[in-house]
């Protein structure tokens, strides 16, 4: 009987259809609160809680969303008078990372799941002994989830989106492996590595830009990170950096009309409005995090509850790096670099704005590379700029979009991006600007070329992360001699890397 | 016994320094302590907020440079990890009452 069929056919898509339409008009800050509440429930937190966090994050996204206008009702005018003004066009505004956190999570198709997905790719690895780490530290997510979020945007294909996101979750996973003995030494962490969306993939990329480096004459300058910070002083806090840039972008876009007293007024509102935006805009991601807490802890037990008797190291944000003297001071020296670097690179787009505070998370990962240097890191950083610029003003006009779909209101006024975090990372330039199954089969070769090369070479390995000779040979003794607790040998070959290779005395 | 406030220090005053304001919004009071603000900040923006004269202990989860600051400091990866909470509120606890 065809007539029923129809009828029951049409009735389900017209039953999907409403669906589609209900998630359309509720919107992220009601959507999402939702999604939340469910994941909390399934990871047994309390309802009275599970509930509470919900609200939170539906709080978040609303302030979230205010701060953004007002960033684009006060800045995105500006910056476009100063290209009418000064000839510089750099259309892609930088909204920096708190937007990207919220853009990432608050794509409805693909965001917070993420969340299960790699707490159960996590789970088996560790299970398997393909990692060490345990990553309890959920908000970082967003990387994850901000990777996909940008394949889905140019590819349609949910299918792909997650693969790319899980892609860069297995490499943090690895790299934190990696960075883990020297993070240890260096920050006096135990237990603890980092397995960060950010601070990973620059850390990766910097180590053979600052292999060269250091064959330079550069390599013997040494300089006071304590001396630098002290200088800076109060000056060196975000507020007085959003102030800096507003006044300049301000300057810029009325440097015609400069001896007008009504110019000055709209100059001195930019520079307060680029400094509250600044201030306020991590507030009000914290209100996210706040929600995020219980589930985070739920996820916490739930993880490491399974592998007491495992060595482990508990995955963490970088933020507990970097308070470290040469990771600030490295920050504040490399301001004014991306600044004139995104003047002068042929072809850069980006305006920047808050991400010129989130170079702690850039450095972060260096430090033990370059044993807290700030010469060596501020060169190699000013490298890693370069393709930072590209790749985020290439990315931006997905962020974009992605920013929309996640109901962020940009008003139409032009592209934004988040240059540091992650818009501008090497992770982001391998796996969402290339097409997506290139990206997945070249960033399954990288992490799975340092996973082998991790095992085969672990006492090496270690110190070219930065840590001693030492350090590096009691992990080896700790983690990559006898059985492992998984499948997976912990060590390939047989003989110790680097006395074999140096010492050659045992055979 | 007097109010005391708590400064929470970590790098950007959004994810780590949550986390443990949280727990120590909970876990404090628990144990008889008259807590009043419990505040957050960066670690570049702490020796501003502590010299108001406001602050009775710093709670930080990165590394800060403890000459900096004329209250006592505890430097915690505890409140994240889960592992070593109780001593840790023990230290705090302590500090609290000189």
């Amino acid at each position: 009987m065809a007539v029923p069929e129809v009828l029951l056919q049409s009735g389900v898509s017209s039953l999907l259809n409403s669906i589609n339409s209900v998630i359309q008009s509720l919107g992220v800050s009601v959507l999402l609160p939702i999604i939340i509440f469910l994941i909390a429930l399934a990871f047994r937190v309390d309802v009275l809680k599970a509930a509470r966090s919900s609200i939170l994050i539906g709080i978040g996204f609303i302030g979230i969303n205010l701060v953004i206008g007002l960033f684009s009702e006060n800045i995105s005018p500006l910056a476009q008078q100063m290209v009418e003004v000064t000839g510089i066009t750099l259309p892609a505004v930088d909204v920096g990372w708190p937007a990207a956190a919220a853009i990432a999570f608050g794509i409805a198709e693909l965001g917070v799941w993420m969340i299960p997905l790699f707490v159960a790719m996590n789970l088996v690895l560790f299970a398997i002994g393909f990692t060490y780490t345990l990553n309890v530290d959920i908000w970082n997510y967003w990387h994850f989830a901000f990777i996909g979020g940008l394949v889905y945007m140019s590819t349609n294909n949910w299918l792909y989106s997650v693969a790319v996101g899980l892609t860069l979750g297995l490499f943090v996973l690895v790299a934190a492996d990696w960075t883990q003995p020297a993070v240890e030494e260096t920050f006096d962490t135990p237990g603890i590595s980092i397995p960060h969306g950010t601070s990973a993939p620059y850390a990766v990329a910097a180590i053979p830009i600052h292999w060269a480096v250091d064959k330079t004459p550069l390599g013997n300058i040494e300089a006071d990170p304590d001396a630098i910070q002290d200088r800076f002083g109060i000056l060196g806090e975000p507020i007085f950096v959003g102030l800096a840039i507003g006044l300049v972008i301000g300057i810029a876009a009325y440097s015609n009309a400069l001896f007008v007293a009504e110019s000055w007024y709209a100059i001195l509102t930019a520079g307060i409005s680029f400094a509250a935006v600044m201030h306020i805009l991590p507030m009000m991601v914290g209100i996210l995090m706040e929600g995020l807490t219980p589930l985070s802890e739920s996820i916490r037990n739930f993880m490491t509850s399974r592998f007491e008797d495992r060595d482990m190291a508990i995955g963490l944000d970088s933020a507990i790096l970097i308070g470290h003297e040469s990771v600030i001071a490295s920050s504040l020296l490399i301001v004014p670099i991306a600044i004139v670097m995104s003047i002068i690179l042929p072809g850069n787009d980006v305006l920047w704005g808050i991400d010129l505070a989130t170079f702690p998370f850039f450095f972060a990962l260096m430090v033990p590379i370059m044993n807290g240097n700030i010469v060596k890191m501020v060169v190699t950083g000013t490298i890693l700029l370069i393709p930072l610029h590209y790749i985020s003003s290439a990315v931006a006009p997905l962020l974009t979009q992605a920013a929309g779909s996640a109901g962020f209101d940009l008003a139409g006024r032009g592209l934004i991006t988040s240059p540091v975090a992650d818009a501008g990372s090497p992770a982001t330039g391998v796996l969402a600007l290339i097409p997506a199954p290139v990206a997945l089969a070249v960033g399954l070769v990288i992490v799975l070329g340092i996973w082998v090369a991790l095992r085969m070479w672990p006492q090496r390995m270690y110190m070219v992360a930065g840590a001693s000779e030492e350090k590096a040979r009691e992990t080896v003794e700790r983690r990559h001699t006898g059985k492992g607790g998984g499948l997976l040998p912990n060590k390939l070959g047989s003989s110790a890397d680097v006395t074999a290779a140096e010492g050659r005395s045992d055979d | 016994m007097t109010t005391k406030n708590i400064l929470v220090v970590c790098g950007t005053s959004v994810a780590t320094s949550t986390v443990v304001k949280e727990a120590l919004k909970e876990k404090l009071p628990e144990r008889g302590l008259d807590i009043g603000t419990i505040a957050k900040a960066k670690a570049t923006e702490a020796p501003g907020k502590v010299s108001s004269g406001n602050f009775d202990l710093i709670v930080t989860t990165t590394q800060l440079n403890q000459d900096k600051f004329d209250i006592p400091v505890i430097h915690t990866t505890a409140f994240m990890t889960g592992i070593g909470q109780d001593e840790v509120l023990d230290d705090i606890a302590a500090a609290l009452e000189d």
